[in-house]
């Protein structure tokens, strides 16, 4: 197990080598194509010193050639020197690493609503196949699929501005700092329900029916009838025979939700404001902020790889019949 | 093309024979392409969806002659004006259809002196809704100049028919369908306009992202070996991008000066760029179980080359499957360029395309007063489900493991 884990993390350095190549080529480009010097906006703070544009030149090495450009910003990445963010003026680690950190609450929120609601609702189904309310649930799972998700972020909030239950956007109330510890963490729940909302209807609706597409296959299975036969109750055969199996293939999509959510919810973050590494990503392409948007590609990237690799991670421990060898 | 496409279906169909599905049926005198034709044709959702999707497109096609205005043409002082309301009887009289001049007035001031604005309607000035008639000049699909719209308005007139001057502050209203944008043009106009670019990113960039990704696959899965790795770890990394982000990375690097056409090609080639990935992984695993088969082998021992075996005998085996794929992700494509529309990254405005025009929708409080400017949302919502059903019934029809 151990030994698996450390080979997938070794397989993934080539390949973070690839995408931070591909990344510092597109940058690249774009500066060419615009001929735009990527010290532009710290040359246009006034508070910048000619020594310190001159040592951010040489920490970039910038009069050097593409490959060596290259090289020099991969030893200071690799070495944890990550620069400073132009427009924010603080650390780009520290900066991502809180960011990232709203990013995930919102991630985690969503993942747990989506899958509290999706299996349970999932299994109600599938057992009740064709039933009225199979029909409905169906039927509203099929728009919500296709609804795309900024779109339903605007009715939100749209709809929190209307009835004022909800905060319009943000994460926290202005004088956050000043509430109770259980004042702060309400106050965050309370800027949380509706992104949360956003993304998890969409994905409740297609989690749904894959849950139950499983749970009918499962269901036709010839152990289902063994165990009916031999005389179970109803609620024994559907609990702990088909559910057990029927949520294996669904354990996998965890690990892309995971991997979904870094980018899917960019787009939820971005309309309702919510300071997370999609917010910070569109404002960091749109000042040309360097630094922090080749940091933010790197860091988003590796964690949707770790998303997969927890994907099946979970796999081999939820189904015993899969083994995870190095 | 319709030609070569019946082809590949009537092989699909031997294939299928060859391997004994469909036996036990009597033979029957219909060719596979008239069997899933009647099972497109009974699948109701797909039907919907073609309709919609004729709808969306044909009024795209034809905007300029159903617009009443032009993409760019606004009145500045009628920004934000709803939907006109369009009457027929003027104090119990018949008239025809008409609607009445609406004019902004102060409606009351603000404990700080600003000033509200209310719409304020004069009924002694109106306006005759016509049909078929002259309008902006342009060129019908492009090749025959014309001046007739579908509708348009006359000049204004007061209740007995006589013409009246409006103030010479004002000018005449808009018919505005739809209501009016914040630069005071006509929503309806611009978001049939919008049709334009939004309905043809998704073709466009399948038919750039399609080949590329089929022959990339295509070569990966058909040589193996150290043409594969290269080709699937790019893939891979592409693949591990965070798609939003790698997206609105690419469409950052566009320069500000572009042309509109350059523009909107550069959009599609971005949009294509992160489109083809996917698709190569996905034929690379086809190609991978067809290139043992034996025409295969029978093609190389007349001494065919590999490029022309992977073209011509193997693409086309996938012909059913990549059809049915391309439609149903048409929309992602859609939703791209929409994204990127909306965050300012995508088509310029004086341009219209959905997603631009539903930029405006990110004003909250503009929204509250102006809640029509939430209605190109609802058009790229309904371009989703058209494709999405059509492909749904296109997947039923090719699918002959789901024959009724």
């Amino acid at each position: 197990m151990v030994r698996y884990i450390i080979q997938r993390l070794l397989q993934m350095i080539p390949l973070l080598l690839i995408i931070s190549f591909i990344a510092f080529g597109i940058i690249r480009v774009a500066e060419v194509v615009a001929n735009a010097d990527p010290l532009a906006p710290m040359k246009m703070n006034p508070s910048v010193t000619a020594e310190r544009l001159q040592q951010e030149r040489e920490r970039l090495a910038l009069d050097k050639p593409f490959v060596i450009r290259y090289g020099v910003w991969l030893k200071n990445f690799a070495s944890g020197n990550m620069g400073e963010s132009y427009a924010y003026k603080t650390s780009v680690a520290k900066l991502i690493q809180s960011r990232l950190t709203n990013t995930a609450i919102l991630g985690l929120a969503t993942l747990v609503v989506t899958w509290l609601i999706a299996i349970p609702l999932g299994i109600f189904l599938a057992v009740r196949q064709y039933s009225f309310i199979d029909q409905v649930f169906s039927s509203i799972s099929y728009f919500f699929m296709g609804f795309p998700d900024f779109f339903l972020a605007i009715i939100f909030l749209l709809l929190a501005a209307s009835t004022g239950l909800f905060p319009v956007g943000g994460m926290t109330v202005v004088s956050h700092n000043e509430l109770s510890l259980g004042g702060k963490f309400m106050d965050v729940i309370h800027h949380l329900v509706l992104p949360t909302l956003t993304l998890s209807l969409i994905s409740v609706a297609s989690l749904q029916r894959r849950m139950r597409a499983n749970m009918l296959d499962i269901l036709g299975e010839e152990y289902i009838k063994t165990a009916r036969a031999k005389g179970l109750s109803e609620d024994k055969v559907i609990y702990k025979h088909a559910v057990r199996n029927a949520i294996n293939p669904i354990v996998t999509l965890l690990g892309f939700e995971i991997a979904g959510l870094i980018s899917g919810a960019a787009f939820v973050e971005i309309i309702f404001n919510w300071p997370g590494l999609g917010n910070m990503m569109l404002q960091a392409l749109l000042g040309t902020d360097l630094n922090l948007v080749m940091a933010g590609l790197i860091i988003s990237s590796f964690m949707l790889l770790l998303g997969n690799l927890t994907a099946d991670l979970l796999l081999g421990f939820v189904d015993p019949r899969i083994k995870l060898e190095a | 093309m319709t030609t070569r496409l019946d082809l590949d279906i009537l092989d699909a169909e031997e294939a299928g024979k060859s391997t004994g599905a469909g036996t036990g049926q009597l033979p029957r005198m219909s060719s596979t392409r008239q069997k899933i034709l009647k099972r497109f044709f009974r699948h109701r959702l797909a039907l919907l969806g073609l309709f919609i999707l004729f709808v969306l497109y044909g009024s795209a096609l034809f905007a300029d002659i159903i617009s009443p205005y032009g993409v760019d043409s606004g009145v500045v002082n009628q920004a934000h004006y709803p939907p006109t309301r369009v009457h027929f009887t003027h104090k119990g009289e018949f008239k025809g259809p008409f609607y009445y001049h609406l004019r902004r007035r102060i409606a009351s001031y603000s404990a700080d002196g600003i000033p509200t604005k209310k719409l304020v309607k004069d009924s002694d000035i109106m306006y005759p809704v016509q049909f078929f008639t002259k309008g902006e000049p342009f060129k019908l699909l492009f090749l025959i100049p014309m001046e007739t719209h579908l509708f348009g308005v006359g000049d204004p007139v007061n209740s007995k028919g006589e013409k009246v001057t409006l103030p010479e502050d004002e000018k005449p209203n808009r018919l505005y369908i739809w209501g009016a944008d914040i630069q005071g043009r006509d929503l309806f106009s611009r978001l049939l306009f919008g049709g334009r670019i939004s309905l043809t990113v998704g073709i466009m960039a399948i038919f750039i992202s399609y080949p590329i990704g089929l022959l990339m696959g295509g070569i990966a899965g058909y040589f193996g070996g150290m043409v594969d790795t290269l080709i699937m770890r790019l893939v891979e990394a592409i693949i591990a991008f965070p798609s939003l982000y790698l997206l609105l990375t690419l469409s950052a690097t566009l320069p500000q000066n572009l042309t509109s056409t350059q523009r909107y090609l550069a959009i599609t080639l971005v949009l294509s760029f992160l489109g083809w990935a996917g698709q190569a992984r996905i034929y690379r695993g086809q190609v991978l179980s067809l290139r043992q088969m034996e025409y295969v082998e029978a093609a190389k021992s007349v001494g065919m080359n590999d490029i022309p075996i992977i073209v011509k005998h193997i693409i086309p085996q996938m012909a059913s499957w990549i059809i049915v794929s391309a439609t149903i992700s048409i929309p992602a494509y859609t939703l791209g360029e929409a994204a990127l529309s909306f965050l300012g990254l995508g088509i310029q405005d004086p341009e219209s395309s959905w997603g631009l025009m539903l930029k405006e929708a990110q004003n909250i409080v503009a929204v509250q007063e102006s809640p029509w400017l939430l209605i190109p949302g609802f058009a790229i919502v309904l371009t989703v489900f058209g494709f999405n059903f059509f492909g749904d019934g296109l997947r039923d029809a090719f699918d002959a493991k789901k024959q009724i």
